[in-house]
């Protein structure tokens, strides 16, 4: 990456080019952790203390800029399919990210979100770049599970990790631009997982060149 | 652990296939509290892709829990490879780039150990780019949940050999299969079918109705050979195939034309398997309750206040309530089938995986290949060939799915086909032929549920299984009807808002602002 960025400060016409890189970044964890609550955040800067579970959203989108590139992250929420371990396979499908959220003051939470850590490095990509966010970090009075903990699996499985807080905010960008930073942003980055594959949509005038030539 | 569902819903939808999971969208969508149950641990029931540990499970159970799988039988796994790897493999892999790269001898254990590669339908079909599935997936907005591949060419079975059939104008004109004069006639036929608005249809074909649709192409003075492409290759039809029908799929296919690629269709990644997933995950945003791994033991309807009905699930020692019932034929109750379907004709479908793809091609091709029946008793065979980058199967190898009408069983209606495409001898891999290796198949029949089914009562709403269509037509119309009879008058599935669409309520207050240098230092950093 950092061989990217030089190259696109050299550019001798000045302006900087600027590319794009869509992701795709899944959460995952415990119901009433607080994963819609840390992308609400991201996202809108805002903070429900009673967020519903379901928000109606199928993902949320939020920009962030590095120096020579813009990432896109399409934000999926589990949309609650997690309770009752019956979250779909094709949640998992072409996610490059994903944010694995736990509760500091619930320790269950965090014996879930070993789990679903497994979960991820059995079903999805093998390149996919997983953080690791102990939510509610505004609470650590009722602290139950202990940052060094976390910190030490954290490292053992090479995930980013951070405890956040959706209400103060804390954390919450940096847990995304530190995903952002770990990301690699080849040039076939950003088109999603599958190159050449293709969403639909009804702006799809008839072309030329096929999709698939 | 489930103490917390609760017990009173508006609909519950039992099975995770595509006609039970459009339905569970589209009442979620508007409203309705849904709960989604599947007795088994995934999504999609018949309709499911497995890896291919899920595919050595589901084998197994098919063999030892037959009722399980009530739909499926005559199912015959075999291998064409050894076990294990060979003695004196050479250490390094293809993935080298060396400059001669040896053809890579598979075993058994790299199945098994690239499991995670494969996505292997148990009913694969393709989506028409103008048919009524696309269009739902985009009027719904559920398209978004995933990504599709267009299908790159159509082959056909003509003179003892694989050609490619030329379905686009450009194709037409490239092709050196026909002549120059043939290719106007084509041309000339094609656009007039497309070009009739049912009044001129009715007109022009008037006097054909039980006529076949090949005395039709001959009547036009279609040479043999375009009458081959035009019969088989884009009607998918047969030499009795009746002259309507066959006007109404060729239309269909020629409508389907030019929108995404340069045939009219589309695969979807990771294959079938997703779409019930999608339409699932619609209804989880809107509310819908999911729980797999929960069977069910009972079905009852009793009549409550004011003549109501109700239906009653018994389900894990908890009992739960809804006015109305979806559910899959293979786990509703024998009672509430108030006739069993017609016995139509049952489905004999086959798999294989192999080293290479059925006809050479400069790109990895994703193929539609129409076999006509090669006796009189027999029907058209389709096959789909899928490679890695569908998410299929792992690099070096492709999946073929066979499925045609069952005359006798799987494996004997099936094989002889097979035969003309791939070599079936096992043997070495590395050696040089026109054919693939077949390296692994798996045949088997599936029981045709496709034919409507009704239940008996207002409340109870039966969907059928996969039928041996190419396309989900059948799924589509058949959730559309059930939904209408659920939610009489309402649109079925409007538009999902985008997520920069969404206006979250006002009311709750926003959180407090503190940490605003961790909000510069996302900023607009430069």
């Amino acid at each position: 990456m950092a061989t990217t960025r030089s190259g696109a400060a050299q550019r001798p016409n000045g302006a900087p080019q600027t590319k794009v890189c869509q992701f795709k970044l899944v959460l995952l964890g415990e119901s009433a952790v607080g994963k819609s609550s840390l992308v609400l955040r991201f996202v809108k800067g805002q903070f429900h203390e009673y967020q519903e579970s379901t928000i109606g959203a199928a993902f949320l989108t939020q920009t962030l800029c590095l120096d020579d590139t813009t990432v896109k992250f399409e934000i999926w929420d589990t949309a609650g399919q997690e309770r009752y371990h019956s979250l779909a396979p094709m949640y998992y499908r072409g996610a490059q990210a994903a944010i694995v959220v736990y509760d500091i003051t619930n320790q269950d939470t965090f014996g879930r979100a070993k789990n679903w850590v497994k979960e991820l490095q059995r079903q999805a990509s093998p390149s996919i770049v997983i953080a690791l966010a102990g939510n509610k970090s505004d609470l650590a009075a009722k602290r139950m599970v202990e940052f060094e903990e976390a910190q030490a699996y954290a490292d053992e499985n090479g995930l980013l990790f951070m405890e956040t807080s959706a209400k103060t905010a804390m954390n919450v960008n940096d847990i995304f631009l530190a995903i952002a930073n770990k990301l690699p942003k080849s040039e076939s980055a950003g088109g999603g997982a599958a190159g050449g594959a293709r969403r639909l949509n009804d702006a799809d005038a008839p072309r030329a060149s096929s999709c698939c030539k | 652990m489930d103490e917390d569902l609760p017990t009173d819903f508006n609909v519950i939808v039992v099975g995770t296939g595509v006609v039970e999971s459009i339905v569970a969208a589209a009442c979620s969508r508007i409203g309705k509290d849904v709960l989604h149950i599947d007795c088994s641990d995934h999504y999609g029931g018949l309709w499911a892709s497995y890896n291919f540990d899920g595919l050595q499970k589901f084998i197994k159970e098919v063999k030892t829990e037959p009722n399980k799988h009530s739909q499926v039988y005559n199912l015959e796994e075999k291998w064409y490879i050894n076990k294990d790897p060979p003695q004196e493999e050479p250490k390094e892999d293809s993935e080298d780039g060396k400059a001669e790269p040896t053809k890579k001898v598979w075993c058994q254990a790299d199945f098994t150990s690239e499991y995670r590669k494969f996505n292997i339908d148990m009913t694969s079909k393709l989506l028409f780019s103008r048919g009524p599935l696309v269009e739902l997936l985009i009027s719904s907005n559920i398209a978004r949940y995933a990504e599709f591949r267009c299908v790159t060419r159509v082959l056909t079975w003509l003179n003892d050999k694989l050609m490619p059939v030329p379905c686009s104008r450009a194709d037409v004109f490239a092709t050196e299969a026909v002549s120059i004069v043939e290719k106007r006639m084509l041309m000339k036929m094609l656009t007039s079918i497309v070009g009739y608005n049912d009044e001129e249809m009715n007109n022009e074909f008037k006097d054909w109705n039980d006529k076949t649709f090949k005395e039709y192409l001959t009547h036009k003075g279609l040479t043999p050979n375009l009458i081959h492409y035009v019969l088989f290759a884009i009607a998918g039809g047969t030499e009795s195939m009746p002259c309507l029908e066959g006007v109404r799929e060729c239309k269909k296919f020629l409508m389907s034309l030019g929108r995404y690629g340069n045939t009219p269709f589309l695969w979807p990644m990771y294959g079938s398997g997703e779409i019930p997933q999608c339409f699932c995950r619609l209804c989880a945003v809107f509310g819908g309750w999911y729980c797999l791994n929960r069977p069910i033991d009972s079905v009852e309807t009793k009549t409550v206040d004011e003549g109501k009905t109700v239906v009653v699930v018994g389900s894990k020692s908890k009992t739960l309530k809804c006015d109305h019932l979806v559910i899959g034929i293979n786990e509703c109750p024998k009672d509430f089938i108030s006739s069993e379907p017609a016995e139509t004709c049952d489905i004999s479908k086959a798999i294989f995986i192999t080293n290479g793809t059925i006809m050479a091609s400069e790109k990895e091709p994703l193929t539609l290949f129409r076999f006509p029946p090669l006796n009189d008793e027999q029907n058209c065979v389709t096959v789909l060939e899928v490679g890695p980058a569908t998410g299929s199967c792992p690099k070096g190898l492709f999946v073929v799915y066979l499925v045609t009408n069952k005359v006798k069983d799987a494996e004997s209606d099936l094989k002889p086909y097979a035969e003309k495409i791939f070599d079936m001898s096992g043997g070495d891999q590395t050696a040089t032929s026109d054919k693939p290796k077949c390296l692994w198949s798996l045949f088997y029949n599936v029981k045709d549920t496709s034919a409507a089914v009704h239940s008996g009562t207002d409340c109870v709403h039966v969907c059928a299984g996969p039928d041996a269509g190419l396309d989900y037509d059948r799924a589509v119309h058949q959730a559309e009807e059930i939904y209408k009879k659920i939610c009489p008058g309402q649109e079925f599935l409007p538009r999902a808002p985008n997520p920069e669409e969404i206006v979250f309520e006002d009311g709750a207050t926003p959180g407090p602002e503190f940490q605003r240098e961790d909000e510069d230092a996302e900023g607009d950093k430069e």
